[in-house]
């Protein structure tokens, strides 16, 4: 389906770009989505093969090659940074998720009305939380369609989220993991919410879909027989079908092109080394990425005028926490649970906001897995630990590490939690600097990489340590001991949720975007991936990313009738 | 778009003499016991000799880990022999092994080489070892499943190991390789990207030893900090 004239052109095939591309062509628009990778299907994701795929990071942008770089805690160096979740191809980072979908709840959209005052971080300048511009409840029925078209499996009825009364999921949870019974005791005594997660992964067949196989090639790896929700399988189909979606692949979007406030398209490359082209819209809705928008954004100079294009990026403070329970055998697996290649789906949303000294704070949630059924061996046995000290281990520790692993029931804890933007905290483009002779890493296209400054405020950091240990205490009462308690440290050279990097807001001198999530300097043009997000939120972004495009699509005027 | 599949490397990386150096090490990393398999019963070696004659399409830091397995063999043979009595790297008892990698692990070993460069070529190390029992068996390693069986892995249940009674893995394949094979040899007159097949083994041990190394083991140790030369060479 060739389109020359479309009525907009999406960057970017992925969560955003997709949902965008299915909206847009439902309401009748003819679209061009480019996408810079190529396409891949399930069978591209066989064999199963750990080494080849996570090891060999082969669904990655290389570092050997197309790096990110980070400038350290001090902010001067040029270290390359993996690119973790970024993935180029159609369907961008949906072909990998772990398609894990707990929606942003009214806490999220307000943090100030719970930590009234935030310490200062000396080391951390320019800090500005803000509420978000629009409720929660404005959100909800996006937030409906999205898990709708984008088939989510789960129980609205036992979920801590808010959820509109009688409304249910279209699929029913997955089977739950061995260890489910257990810690649903466990942690409900302790009053912290332990509860079945939303997941994009078919239960049952639907939409054309097999349900899920359980072949343990979750996180970071393509599903290989489509029962995991993508772009592709999803909503980029859906467009197809219309006749109303031109999807170019390999098509690599590298300056946007506007005149007199108002977006006019963009100019791209088809191969490293190949000449620009270029394609008109009046409407422009950029998708691939937070880092990646903003050095569009930036490559493309967009007018900037209050130094707002790139800042207030946010991540979200990680932290690692593995429990073995000695004398408890390896979780039973029956037939009615999660086999041992499985892939977990417990989620622990007690601490999403806490009180302490009697004020309230904050907080984050927890995925809960087992590692030695929900993590592949490679990956968890290369972080290998026995205590806080005892880490990276070889020998006669790693044989006993081992020996644990293969005989008694463990459990391991994943914390995402909300994180303080600030102005310091930016994306920007890598120069070249005449002073060290430092010469600027370009992607193989000829295009400068992205740079990134980020230092987490100590807020962070108390944050992810203050819940770990709360959950390690728990655990330790029910007879476990500590393996590994791995808070979020400072310096994130680049791993974890992003955010914030062109935030919406109302007013023009504090934000990039106005609430539509359109440029408030460029007419026309539209973002649709985490970037938009005033603040980080405390939950896996995905399905909160995804309602947000389906807010702003289902609003944006035709034409060149600007809002 | 990939269209990804396993090939077999036509050579081998390793002379047999640094294959059996690497063995050792690697057993170090991950050693059998009475009741667990091992590196070496896994074929970890037969792994790492593998991926090291593949080329940078596989996976674009094996050029790294050439060099550093040609320049640290001779380093780590030099520091057995020297705290040793003179024996090969291949001869050490495993107690031997485990001091000599402790030292690597920290930056001290020899105390003449950079502390990351010792570190860094500890980590390739451990990683490849673990690599070798965990990856999937098309790899070269993890032989006869021998470590995925013990383990549990993927659908389990474990299952015992007993050294006293285990005949050796059920499919085993080579213990060591082809001497047909064509080595592949890292030649460090050429960048890292590149390498030579050569069929002399004698040709790549005299390959192998790299004037930096050689001058970084000259270098003046500072007294108060062992393990860290005063200068790091330009």
């Amino acid at each position: 389906m060739r389109i020359d004239r479309p009525d907009a052109i999406i960057v970017g095939s992925g969560a955003g770009g997709g949902t965008a591309a299915h909206v847009l062509t439902r309401r009748g628009w003819n679209v061009v989505v480019m996408e810079k990778g190529g396409e891949m299907t399930a069978e591209d994701f066989l064999p199963f093969d750990e080494l080849h795929f996570r090891e060999h990071k082969a669904l990655i942008p290389k570092i050997s090659d197309d790096p990110q770089i980070y400038a350290g805690l001090d902010g001067t160096r040029h270290d390359r940074s993996e690119r973790w979740w970024e993935v180029t191809m159609l369907g961008g980072s949906t072909m990998v998720w772990d398609a894990n979908f707990p929606r942003y709840t009214p806490e999220d959209f307000d943090f100030n009305a719970y930590n009234h005052s935030i310490p200062d971080d000396p080391a951390l300048k320019g800090v500005s939380m803000v509420k978000w511009p629009w409720s929660y409840q404005e959100f909800v029925p996006y937030f409906e369609k999205a898990e709708w078209d984008w088939c989510v499996a789960g129980d609205a009825r036992q979920s801590p989220e808010w959820m509109r009364p009688g409304y249910q999921y279209p699929m029913p949870p997955l089977k739950a993991h061995a260890s489910s019974d257990f810690l649903m005791q466990t942690f409900g005594a302790a009053g912290l919410q332990p509860y079945f997660g939303a997941r994009a992964i078919n239960s049952q067949t639907f939409d054309a879909r097999p349900p899920c196989s359980f072949c343990g090639y979750n996180q970071f790896f393509g599903c290989a027989v489509n029962s995991r929700a993508n772009a592709v399988n999803t909503v980029l189909r859906r467009a197809r079908d219309t006749g109303r979606c031109d999807i170019r692949t390999n098509h690599y979007v590298t300056r946007l092109d506007y005149k007199d406030g108002h977006i006019r398209g963009v100019f791209y490359l088809t191969e490293p080394g190949g000449r620009e082209h270029y394609l008109a819209a009046p409407k422009v809705f950029v998708s691939v990425q937070t880092i990646q928008s903003a050095r569009l954004f930036l490559l493309s100079e967009i007018p900037d005028p209050h130094d707002v294009v790139g800042h207030y990026l946010t991540y979200h403070p990680k932290g690692d926490l593995h429990m073995t329970f000695p004398g408890k055998p390896v979780w039973d697996m029956g037939p009615a649970y999660q086999p041992r290649t499985a892939i977990g789906s417990l989620q622990l949303r007690g601490m999403y906001t806490y009180r302490k000294g009697g004020e309230t704070f904050k907080g984050g949630k927890f995925s809960v897995y087992d590692p030695y059924t929900c993590t592949t061996p490679l990956r968890l046995i290369k972080g290998a630990s026995l205590s806080e000290t005892q880490r990276n281990l070889w020998g006669a520790p790693l044989v006993q590490y081992l020996q644990e692993l293969r005989s008694q029931g463990g459990v391991s804890f994943s914390f995402t939690g909300d994180a303080i933007s600030a102005h310091e905290n930016r994306v920007e483009l890598d120069q070249d600097d005449p002073a060290t002779g430092y010469r600027a890493v370009r992607d193989p296209w000829g295009v400068p990489v992205a740079r990134t400054f980020y230092k987490h405020h100590q807020w962070d950091l108390d944050l992810s340590k203050y819940a770990l240990t709360r959950v390690a205490e728990v655990m330790a009462d029910a007879g476990g001991e500590v393996r590994k308690l791995e808070p979020q440290s400072s310096a994130n050279a680049g791993y974890g949720h992003v955010h914030g990097s062109l935030r919406a807001g109302a007013d023009p001198e504090t934000s990039v975007l106005d609430t539509h999530c359109q440029s408030h300097t460029v007419k026309g043009l539209y973002v649709l991936d985490s970037a938009f997000m005033p603040t980080a939120g405390a939950s896996n972004p995905s399905i909160t990313l995804l309602a947000n495009a389906y807010r702003v699509c289902e609003q944006v005027p035709q034409g060149t009738d600007y809002q | 778009m990939l269209g990804w599949k396993y090939r077999e490397p036509a050579g081998r990386f390793f002379t047999p003499a640094q294959r059996k150096q690497v063995e050792v090490l690697l057993e170090a990393i991950l050693p059998g016991g009475a009741a667990n398999p091992g590196a070496t019963d896994a074929g970890a070696a037969e792994y790492v000799d593998r991926l090291l004659a593949m080329d940078a399409a596989t996976y674009y830091d094996i050029p790294r880990f050439r060099q550093q397995y040609a320049q640290g063999l001779p380093v780590l043979a030099a520091a057995a022999a020297e705290r040793f009595g003179g024996k090969d790297l291949s001869a050490l008892a495993p107690a031997e092994v485990t001091a000599l990698l402790t030292d690597l692990a920290a930056g001290k070993l020899l105390g003449a080489t950079p502390q990351s460069w010792q570190s860094d070529l500890f980590a390739t190390l451990r990683a490849h070892a673990i690599e070798g029992c965990f990856a999937d068996r098309r790899w070269g390693g993890n032989r006869g499943n021998v470590v995925w069986e013990w383990y549990g892995y993927p659908t389990g249940p474990a299952r015992d190991f007993d050294r006293a009674t285990w005949k050796g893995p059920a499919n085993p394949g080579p213990a060591q390789p082809d001497a047909a094979l064509p080595i592949v040899g890292w030649n460090p007159g050429l960048s890292g990207s590149t390498v030579t097949s050569v069929k002399d083994p004698g040709e790549i041990q005299s390959a192998t030893v790299v004037p930096e190394i050689a001058v970084r083991a000259t270098q003046v140790i500072d007294p108060a900090k062992p393990g860290q030369p005063l200068a790091e060479p330009a």
